[in-house]
């Protein structure tokens, strides 16, 4: 019994010191643990390269980028949790896009900036790095949305193969705070704030709205496992990272709200990028959707209509037991999603010395 | 079979699944929406009235409002984003002459 209380003492202890720690701001988790560099910028958006510490197997690297609201820091949260690390480890060169964080400078800053200017400068700064002639492009939630819209007005882009993991595409199927866009009850443009972006705050309030009670769940948990360090540096990232949304630029947002939210651009064909329609049938690289059958942020009804709407690409299915964030973090993605993700580009890269043996 | 956790852990699961599966309703219905785009404009409302009164009283004693400075933040933005795609036109043009 003495030794059952003097456990529980040290114990409460060490939850006692971490707690401390955890409140006065201590890093239990500094951001970006994978040595990385940027190599190309342009506005707020920048692409870093995260070289492969072993010898890469495949020819392809990879670009991952998530979408305008989240923080690219997702891809590489912790040592032990960094996506950046598992692409490492599949044998690939990793490179990951930033948006960027909007302020007043980039109200005007819009679908065509991000499209048509970034991500094919990007992509381009990602073969000249590499030595590579093409890329494989990953793009998570919005980022796949993003790039279904980008590639196909751009077939000239030299993409390999897409990835898209739990991208919306049916705007019907999120939460009935979008629902308000939707229908016309809320005005886009009356969410804009002085800077002339939609806030940061908003955002997360409109993510609140799906799991009101996450936020308490998530310190009970935080209690409860406060004396094991390992679950605080796994926790602060997370944390940080779902928490520390961006705003998202003005004339972007409207474009967003008008085509992909109000009239369901993808679903009836009616995209337009540049002033010029964009027809997703024309898109003819190999894609693999990823959706997660627990994901409330983006449920599988939201992204299941793709498949029938790129009938001239080799379009796979993935449907993975897991939720938004475990698609591409934490234990389930270490075990299971990440290596169905990763076995599938690489499928469709070419081993480093193939041309060499052909 | 999963660690169910401490007592307490039990309990707070028990009630959050019971109290959260209820809030969720609530939250997720066309009513919450309609009062939560309700209170939004509420706030921007009042923040605008008192803005007008700030830039009156900013005006008469000759200095800028947080209006007037944000109209200029927009035309150098406006700015900012000419040469930005300039320098990105003049960079392409460059790499096709290599």
């Amino acid at each position: 019994m003495l030794q059952g209380l003097a456990r529980e003492a040290r114990l409460n202890l060490t939850r006692a010191r971490n707690g401390a720690r955890y409140a006065t701001g201590a890093e239990f988790a500094p951001i970006g643990p994978t040595p990385s560099q940027v190599v190309w910028r342009s506005g707020k958006a920048q692409l870093r390269h995260y070289p492969n510490p072993d010898k890469t197997a495949y020819a392809v690297p990879v670009v991952a980028f998530g979408g305008l609201v989240g923080r690219s820091y997702i891809f590489d949260l912790t040592a032990s949790n960094s996506f950046v690390r598992r692409i490492h480890a599949a044998g690939f060169d990793a490179f990951v896009l930033d948006w960027g964080q909007p302020d007043h400078e980039d109200a005007g800053v819009s679908l065509e900036t991000y499209l048509c200017d970034y991500l094919p400068a990007a992509i381009r700064a990602a073969c000249r790095t590499s030595g590579a002639d093409v890329v494989n492009l990953i793009g998570y939630c919005m980022g796949g949305t993003l790039a279904l819209h980008g590639l196909p007005a751009q077939p000239e882009l030299p993409v390999r193969a897409l990835v898209s993991i739990a991208a919306p595409i049916d705007f019907a199927c999120l939460n009935v705070m979008v629902d308000t866009v939707r229908d016309g009850r809320l005005d886009p443009a009356s969410v804009l704030d002085d800077s002339g972006n939609l806030p940061a705050g908003l955002l997360t309030s409109f993510f609140r709205v799906i799991k009101p009670t996450a936020g308490i769940v998530q310190y009970v948990n935080l209690w409860q496992h406060l004396g094991d360090e390992q679950y605080l540096e796994g926790f602060q990232a997370l944390s940080r990272c779902f928490n520390d949304q961006v705003p998202v630029a003005g004339a972007a947002w409207l474009q967003i709200a008008e085509q992909w939210i109000q009239g369901d651009a993808f679903l009836r064909g009616t995209l337009q990028l540049a002033d010029r329609p964009v027809r997703l049938e024309e898109l003819t690289l190999p894609v693999l959707v990823v959706v997660g059958s627990r994901d409330e942020l983006v449920p599988e009804a939201s992204t299941a209509p793709l498949c029938d709407l790129l009938p001239g690409a080799d379009v796979e299915y993935m449907r993975l037991e897991a939720g938004h964030a475990s698609l591409t973090t934490g234990r389930t993605a270490a075990k299971v999603t990440v290596p169905q993700i990763l076995g599938w580009l690489a499928q469709h890269s070419e081993p480093i010395g193939a041309h060499a043996r052909m | 079979m999963a660690n169910p956790g401490p007592g307490w852990r039990r309990t707070f699961d028990q009630v959050e699944r019971e109290f959260g599966g209820r809030l969720e309703g609530l939250t997720g219905s066309r009513r919450f929406a309609d009062v939560a785009i309700g209170g939004f404009r509420l706030q921007r409302r009042l923040l605008r009235t008192y803005e007008r009164g700030a830039r009156t009283v900013l005006h008469a004693v000759h200095l800028p409002s947080v209006g007037d400075v944000r109209r200029l933040n927009r035309q150098v933005a406006v700015l900012t984003t000419e040469v930005r795609s300039l320098s990105a036109r003049l960079e392409q043009e460059r790499e096709d002459d290599a």
